[in-house]
């Protein structure tokens, strides 16, 4: 075999290990996506026509159990399958953005209940307080990644 | 937090590597080859061992701490 071949070889050993880390990553994210989404696509199709989106028995008590359960599991499965796949910059990356989020959840709420409590604005909503801590999450990732 | 420079970016391209062909031998990101050449992320010593034996090089003459003003002869 020439060196040139080896060359050729060596170079294709590579690019195919970075195209499979690539795969690997993909197919949890991608399998992620497509749980979220039949899930949603159930809820949407049993929920009440008249139900708004923060009704509450707005769905069938089975669908809720059902997909509460498919919640836990996949994102426990899927957070733990994507540190397995993923290199240490973003396991780092991953760990720094969850402790953001739970830091914004965490001094958010005591925050929001005293000021509550001296009634300067409205009770706490937890649905208010989970989006602060997603959006904290997407934002920091995004400034870890891009800076 | 203390900066760490590296060598890494001199070494790869000595040898005529792209920061992704580097990431692939190291089993990492190309990502993750550019955040320590620019000194944004400090590898973990398992990676840092990896680097060292890919280069065949000790750590402390990849990596320099400065913690005595980056002379360590």
């Amino acid at each position: 075999m020439t060196s040139s071949t080896e060359a050729i070889m060596a170079e294709t050993d590579w690019q195919a290990r970075a195209r499979q880390r690539k795969r690997r990553v993909n197919l949890v994210v991608g399998t992620l996506f497509c749980i979220g989404l039949l899930s949603g696509f159930l809820v949407g199709f049993f929920e009440d026509e008249k139900a708004d989106l923060l009704s509450a028995n707005s769905i069938p008590p089975w669908l809720a159990v059902a997909s509460a359960i498919l919640f836990v599991v996949a994102t426990t499965i899927g957070s733990w399958k994507l540190m397995q796949v993923s290199d240490e910059l973003e396991r780092t990356i991953h760990v720094k953005t969850t402790v953001v989020a739970g830091n914004v959840m965490l001094i958010g709420y005591p925050t929001w209940f005293i000021l509550w409590k001296g009634g300067i604005v409205p009770e706490p909503d937890a649905l208010w307080l989970f989006l602060a801590g997603f959006a904290a999450s997407a934002i920091a990732y995004a400034w870890y990644k891009l800076r | 937090m203390d900066d760490m420079k590296n060598r890494l970016k001199v070494l790869r391209a000595e040898r005529d590597w792209s920061q992704a062909e580097l990431g692939a031998r190291l089993d990492v990101s190309r990502q993750a080859v550019n955040a320590i050449e620019t000194g944004k992320y400090d590898p973990s010593l398992p990676l840092a061992f990896r680097i060292a034996r890919l280069f065949e090089m000790p750590i402390e003459e990849i990596f320099d701490d400065e913690f005595n003003g980056g002379d360590h002869g």
